[in-house]
């Protein structure tokens, strides 16, 4: 027997690769799930943080995920960090597009592009 | 028994006489043919009437009765003729296994029921146990009466009083069903009656049972006792009745016999008695209490069998119909251009008529329509089948004479020639080119609404039937479907539905109901003929299973669909609506926007218009033409003010939560507007390129 998994399930994979958290949900992010995106994000945001979040495993992104990752990102440039995004499916690049994305985001087309972005000279240099 | 009338009957030296009422041809034959070779005299009826005119002149010994016959049902014949004979023994046969009805049958005197499909066993069965009853019961009258008339003498008195009250007691006993104590409670009764009747002490009943025998033994005189055992299958019953009524004190009368089924021992019963010895005379009588309790035991493990099978047989055909129900399309397909509904009714739990829908290239819908000779199970089967079968090739295949010839070749390897077939008709409908090609296969022929004249046309068409002939072809033919114009296609139990007098509502009647309300398009003409055929039948049982499929071409109007706010009711509802949208044959681009758009549309009703509340319904509607495409979602909310939204994209704006949405819906639409009270949304994308 197969059991059809409900379909607001998003699974959040955590990583860490050079000092860079990398957030990667799989599956819809959606108004009813995109609240565990947020917490994990909150969870990590120490001082300066730098976060990716690898959308590449996300085939939609509604409306009210997308204001998850805006105020995500928020928060971030608060504490003078950065949340940067790679990955982005046609039609979640086409969400971000319209919500002129680019000018508030740094996007990268891979995850590599995305971490090594974030090169050791931007880290904060001890005094 | 009373003389025959007629000779044929009379001739016989048989075991009884049993009039058969049964309106299928084939199973009466089988049931005679079967019963004859039993030794018993049969005599059949086609329907209740000529039941009740054999009945009246024969009063054979046992009727058999199908319960669902047209013209009279089988519950009326009870009826009737338990008014002229109310002694008669009635056993009803039934397709429908529904403890309504075995209520019913039951409240109105039937003796038993045969659940179909049956096995010619089982009816030997019970129609040889109803003999066995009517025997005793004339034997008891018998006695009665010459000890009423004192013509016995002390010894036949004596013998004879004891045999009444022995047989009085077997004949309550043979009736299963009546007790509600099961089979224990009959074996006590057995070992009572035994042992009252020859004076015993001591009675102990030794019965097969799967593994082995268990031993049921009865102190009968004060201070009773009751004692049950388990023996191994190789132990002998005789051997183990004797010892559990054997005292150490020892007894001067001992006796057992075994119980048989013909040559078959199904165990024994053993009394014992203190003071004398047995005679011949009571051995006799153990033996015949014997062959009494032998059939007694035997009915009620079967009556416990074939209630058990009963439930079963329920469960399967709720399972059954649950399955089937799921091979059935759940709606209509929505697609542009056609307004498409559909009825399906089945005359019992399970149904042979089949209906499905695949969509071609270009816009272009395929329908099946098709119907399996035979009803019940066997045919319920064969159309899962049959709709597996189309439903694979209308996606492989477009050319409806292709898809016929497939599913013939396919459906004859799977059936085997001559079991049974198969009618369908497949048709491939272009709703741009206004037109249709298809094929049928000893269907039903398609019928057409004509807009222009109002008229009806039946479309020409030949085609053999599926599954019998491996290499039949089948020929295309082409249809101009204009605006307007309404497709129906049926299954031959819209026609053949039957009205109490047995006639049959017909084509011409089909014809004039949509002649009459084709104007009103699809909807107008389903509910119609629903309606005639209901008003047609009034009230009798369908008897044949129906399908009704009416396609109406050029259709521009809306469509909606009304759910609640619950996860899968309001995903269900989109995908009807994506389904259309996906027919208006858009890029790949435009439609994943028109595909997001209702999504945030349908969220936006339900978390800001329902604030979350997922009882609250609300609408989609959506129609669409040559150049634009119209969704509106309706929510039942309190509404709001869109122009209170802030542009998100506003430097001041960026991380203000309200306005993405909308925002959104504007940028990937033509047009998107609400209405006054705030709780509609109307969404335009434009289809001209």
């Amino acid at each position: 027997m197969c059991s059809r998994a409900r379909a607001p399930d998003v699974r959040l994979q955590v990583q860490e690769d050079r000092g860079v958290v990398v957030l990667a949900p799989h599956g819809e992010v959606n108004f009813e799930n995109t609240a565990l995106v947020a917490a994990a994000i909150r969870d990590r945001l120490g001082p300066t943080p730098r976060i990716v979040l690898d959308l590449s495993r996300v085939p939609y992104m509604d409306s009210t995920s997308l204001g998850t990752v805006l105020d995500a990102l928020r928060s971030v440039r608060e504490l003078d960090g950065d949340l940067r995004l790679v990955g982005l499916a046609a039609n979640v690049r086409r969400v971000f597009d319209l919500m002129d994305g680019e000018r508030l985001f740094r996007i990268y087309a891979t995850l590599e592009e995305g971490v090594s972005s974030f090169a050791p000279s931007e880290a904060p240099v001890a005094p | 028994m009373s003389v025959a009338a007629e000779p044929e009957l009379a001739a016989v030296a048989c075991k009884g006489r049993v009039l058969l009422v049964e309106d299928d041809r084939d199973i009466r034959g089988a049931l005679r043919e079967f019963l004859e070779g039993s030794g018993f005299a049969v005599d059949e009826a086609a329907d209740g009437f000529e039941g009740i005119e054999r009945f009246r002149t024969l009063r054979h010994d046992i009727v058999v009765s199908d319960i669902q016959m047209p013209r009279m049902k089988g519950i009326d014949l009870l009826r009737r003729i338990r008014q002229i004979e109310p002694e008669a023994s009635v056993v009803l046969v039934t397709g429908h296994p529904s403890m309504d009805v075995a209520i019913e049958g039951m409240k109105e005197g039937a003796c038993d029921f045969i659940i179909k499909p049956f096995s010619l066993k089982k009816v030997l069965f019970i129609v040889t146990r109803l003999m066995e009853e009517k025997r005793l019961k004339a034997e008891n009258r018998e006695l009665s009466q010459k000890l009423k008339e004192g013509e016995a003498t002390a010894r036949v008195h004596e013998n004879a009083r004891r045999r009444l009250g022995e047989i009085s007691r077997l004949a309550l006993l043979a009736q299963p069903g009546r007790e509600d104590d099961g089979l224990k409670g009959l074996e006590e009764r057995v070992l009572r009656t035994a042992g009252e009747a020859l004076e015993a002490e001591a009675a102990a009943l030794a019965v097969a049972h799967e593994g082995g025998y268990s031993v049921l033994s009865l102190g009968l005189e004060s201070p009773t006792w009751v004692r049950t055992q388990k023996l191994e299958r190789d132990a002998d019953p005789m051997v183990a009745a004797l010892e559990a009524v054997s005292s150490p004190d020892g007894q001067a009368g001992l006796l057992a016999c075994p119980i048989a089924n013909g040559s078959r021992v199904v165990g024994a019963l053993a009394l014992a008695r203190r003071s004398r010895a047995f005679s011949d005379g009571e051995r006799q009588i153990l033996e015949s209490l014997c062959g009494d309790a032998a059939v007694a035991l035997e009915n009620a493990q079967l009556f416990r069998d074939m209630h058990e099978e009963f439930s079963r047989t329920e469960q399967e055909l709720k399972l059954a119909s649950r399955i089937q129900q799921g091979l059935l399309p759940a709606r209509p397909p929505q697609m542009p251009r056609l307004r498409i509904r559909t009825l399906t009714r089945g005359a019992r739990r399970v149904s042979g008529d089949f209906l499905g829908f695949t969509r071609g290239f270009d816009g272009c819908l395929g329908v099946f329509v098709g119907d399996v000779a035979g009803k019940g199970m066997p045919a319920a089967l064969l159309m899962a089948m049959a709709t597996h079968v189309f439903r694979e090739l209308g996606k492989r295949r477009h050319a409806p004479e292709d898809v016929l010839a497939e599913a013939n070749s396919t459906l004859a390897d799977y059936l085997g020639r001559g079991v049974t077939y198969v009618t369908a008709i497949h048709a491939l409908i272009n709703p741009r080119r206004h037109e249709m090609v298809f094929a049928q296969a000893g269907h039903e022929r398609p019928l057409v609404y004509r807009a222009a004249t109002g008229a009806v046309e039946m479309l020409e068409a030949t085609g053999t039937v599926l599954g019998m002939f491996p290499r039949a072809r089948f020929e295309p033919r082409k249809a101009r479907l204009d605006k307007g114009d309404v497709l129906v296609l049926i299954t031959d139990g819209v026609v053949d539905a039957t009205d109490r007098s047995g006639c049959q509502f017909g084509h011409e009647r089909l014809k004039a109901t949509i002649a009459l309300n084709g104007s009103g398009g699809a909807p107008a003409v389903m509910a119609a003929i629903e309606g005639e055929i209901d008003r047609f039948v009034g009230g009798s049982p369908p008897r044949d299973d129906i399908t009704l499929v009416a396609v109406e071409m050029g259709y521009e109007g809306w469509e909606e669909v009304v759910s609640t706010g619950a996860r899968d009711a309001a995903n269900s509802a989109k995908a009807v609506l994506y389904d259309y949208v996906e027919g208006l044959g858009l890029e790949r681009a435009a439609f994943d926007d028109v595909k997001f758009v209702i999504k945030e549309a349908v969220q936006n009703a339900i978390e800001h218009g329902h604030r979350g509340d997922a009882r609250k319904t609300f609408k989609l509607a959506w129609r669409a033409d040559e150049d634009q495409l119209v969704i509106r979602v309706i929510d039942s909310g309190p509404g709001f003010c869109p122009a209170d939204l802030p542009n998100p994209t506003a430097a001041a704006n960026a991380f203000k939560p309200r306005g993405r949405g909308v925002f959104l819906m504007r940028r990937m639409m033509d047009e998107v507007s609400f209405n006054a009270a705030g709780n509609e949304i109307e969404l335009v994308k434009s289809l001209t390129p």
